[in-house]
């Protein structure tokens, strides 16, 4: 058993990236190779832990990887053109993926963990959810598709497991009606919760959430993240929390990650958001949050992942650049838990 | 900032837009869901007016029912203080002429198979401009220019660009037709912080620069307190508060403002969001009665059986409630 100290899920130096074309399949032809074929990174050496019971929180504008990264820890990137290229990703001490590993078709070290150990919730759950389902038969699919689970759990005890579930996510008053319907049938807020419900059924440690809010209203916005947290609390659910609300991010998150360009770029504990966050682009994106004082946004744009240099890559955007920075930045420990990837920063 | 003495360029009264429900080709409607239920609103020139509520609580309808995008089923508009004549036949062109609007999915609302050029061009062709190719060029590159994009963007197509880019190529579109209102929905949801900051920061130079008034529909409470100066609340096809910025954002008056304001996070702040409980009611419960009550936690006998009236304070605040906080 992993002692306190372990985290859940580790991951180091993470690349992923996509083909530039499709890999041909050895099949009827025995002749077609696999060609070599030229990949793009996305995700450049990215590391971080994830402990158990802890809230980590993803930042960054679009285009910056987030959402990428997650579904690479879900074993989920988009095929054929996706690529693990290289790092490694450890659960629980156990390694998930290394490269000798190698591509993914054959084998997949997710098959375990997928749902049972690690869940996901998406942003949109009304193109998430099956339009042409009731949600019953939904939650139900979510036993077929577990070898682990589905052949231990009779259907009474699933059918009560189901129910618990909805109970749990503040759904118990209306739970025979939610069963019944379809999703275009219930309100966003409720959707969300069938989603965060689904995810939740097989007991899973890891919850990703990327960015499970930005389609709802403040309200219900507020009611899902007290969702979440009493889940965290209650359940010592650990939760990867991916938005671009830093606002947001301040009252839930343990620690936060700052992702620009494909590059994790600064890492700290939420308390340091306030006043102790370093790097440029950190301080950039606070500064563009609306509120009292007016917003200053930051000038220019996200490169794109053809764009991408050796150097660091907020460069033509940074008011505190120089010539150093053409040279990709080393790891800083400013303090044991802030990590930040800088030049200017000492 | 000129003074609030200015006439209003468009005002509302008991403005109503009702959707027909259960009507087919042969059927008539067996009832109407009034997604905006007697609104008054003023707009200003050169300021912007915020329009905030929850998902479903009319305030999109509200912004095309201006641009006459949903026809209106009733009320009053004036623009400049006379009235215009909402019967006429080609009414909504009339409207169009004063009245433009951006919409939140920049994506769609532009057509992928023009180019930028003919994107901008067209809008002055259905207002009928009449000029030489040389001059309506000239127009679009201006257009272009004041948004902060160049004339390299001529000839590309919508996919080229960037969302905040395209989100200015919209804006672009409306400049040249010189609304005097721009209605804006949720045109900042769909974008990153710092790009939807860029974004604002054209908008409100736009405002002063050319006079325009804006009506700004979001949900978002927080872009609203540095941006307009005016805002209305919206719930269930009501306003139910309205006022100056400041004075409704730092002293609420609707229970249902001091909620919108609890469940927005805020950066610094010590205490978490606090939810609204429960979920917005559905239209058949609508009456004359106060139709927050049932999500209300200052709710009294009182607001189960006694009609609602406008109360005005001295701040200009308007707001429909029995029992007010103080």
């Amino acid at each position: 058993m992993p002692g306190p100290n372990f985290p859940l899920l580790e991951i180091k130096d993470l690349s992923l990236g996509f083909a530039l074309t499709a890999q041909t399949r050895p099949g009827f032809f025995k002749f077609t190779q696999q060609k070599t074929t030229p990949t793009l990174s996305i995700i450049e050496g990215v590391s971080f832990s994830i402990h158990a019971g802890e809230w980590y929180g993803l930042v960054g504008e679009s285009g910056c990887g987030k959402s990428i990264t997650a579904l690479g820890l879900m074993g989920l990137m988009p095929m054929p053109y996706g690529r693990y290229i290289s790092g490694s990703i450890n659960y629980q001490g156990q390694t998930v993926w290394n490269p000798e590993l190698g591509g993914l078709r054959q084998h997949d070290p997710w098959q375990q963990l997928r749902g049972q150990e690690i869940a996901m919730i998406f942003q949109e759950p009304m193109s998430a959810l099956n339009p042409l389902y009731t949600l019953k038969k939904q939650l139900e699919e979510c036993f077929t598709y577990n070898r682990l689970s589905s052949g231990v759990l009779s259907a009474p005890e699933k059918k009560d497991r189901i129910e618990e579930v909805l109970v749990r996510v503040g759904l118990g008053s209306v739970l025979k009606r939610v069963l019944k319907s379809y999703p275009h049938e219930l309100s966003g807020g409720m959707q969300q919760r069938v989603m965060i419900a689904l995810a939740l059924l097989l007991k899973p440690k890891l919850l990703i959430a990327d960015e499970p809010t930005t389609a709802l209203d403040v309200t219900i916005q507020a009611q899902i993240m007290e969702l979440l947290k009493s889940l965290q609390e209650q359940e010592k659910l650990s939760l990867l929390f991916i938005t671009h609300n830093l606002a947001l991010m301040s009252h839930y998150a343990d620690k936060v990650g700052v992702m620009y360009a494909g590059r994790l770029v600064e890492e700290f504990p939420v308390a340091f958001l306030a006043g102790r966050a370093r790097h440029p682009y950190t301080c950039g994106l606070l500064k563009a949050m609306p509120g009292k004082g007016g917003s200053q946004p930051i000038p220019g744009r996200v490169p794109s992942p053809q764009t991408y240099t050796q150097g660091c890559r907020f460069l033509p955007r940074c008011t505190q650049g120089s010539e150093t920075c053409h040279v990709h930045p080393s790891e800083k420990q400013l303090t044991p838990t802030h990590r930040i990837f800088c030049h200017a920063i000492h | 900032m000129p003074s609030t003495d200015f006439d209003p360029v468009l005002s509302l009264r008991n403005w109503r837009v009702c959707y027909p429900l259960g009507k087919g080709l042969w059927k008539k409607a067996r009832s109407f869901l009034p997604a905006v239920d007697g609104v008054d609103l003023d707009l200003y020139p050169g300021r912007i007016h915020a329009l905030v509520g929850e998902s479903g609580c009319g305030k999109s309808t509200l912004g095309s029912s201006l641009v006459g995008l949903t026809p209106w089923s009733g009320g009053d508009l004036f623009i400049q203080g006379k009235a215009f004549d909402l019967t006429s036949k080609n009414a909504p062109d009339l409207l169009r002429q004063t009245v433009q609007m951006i919409f939140q999915d920049s994506w769609s609302s532009l057509n992928p198979r023009q180019t930028v050029f003919e994107l901008l061009a067209e809008p002055l062709a259905v207002h009928g401009f009449k000029g030489q190719n040389g001059a309506l060029k000239e127009l679009v590159v201006q257009a272009l220019e004041s948004v902060g994009l160049d004339s390299s963007a001529l000839n590309r197509f919508p996919h080229a660009f960037s969302g905040g880019q395209r989100q200015r190529i919209c804006i672009a579109r409306v400049l040249n037709l010189k609304p005097r209102v721009l209605v804006c929905d949720e045109i900042v949801s769909a974008l990153d912080i710092s790009v939807g900051a860029q974004i604002l920061e054209l908008l409100r130079s736009l405002t002063s620069q050319h006079q325009m008034s804006i009506l700004f529909i979001t949900h978002d409470l927080a872009t609203v307190e540095n941006l307009a100066s005016e805002i209305s609340v919206a719930y269930m096809g009501k306003i139910v508060e309205s006022g100056p910025v400041e004075k409704v954002m730092s002293k609420p008056c609707h229970p249902y403002t001091q909620a919108l304001l609890n469940a927005m996070p805020r950066m610094g702040s010590q205490i978490r969001p606090i939810p609204l409980s429960g979920e917005i009611p559905t239209w058949e419960e609508c009456d004359d009665l106060c139709r927050f009550r049932k999500r209300c936690p200052q709710v009294q006998n009182n607001c189960h059986q006694v009609a609602l009236a406008c109360t005005s304070l001295e701040s200009k605040q308007n707001f429909y409630c029995h029992f007010p906080l103080s």
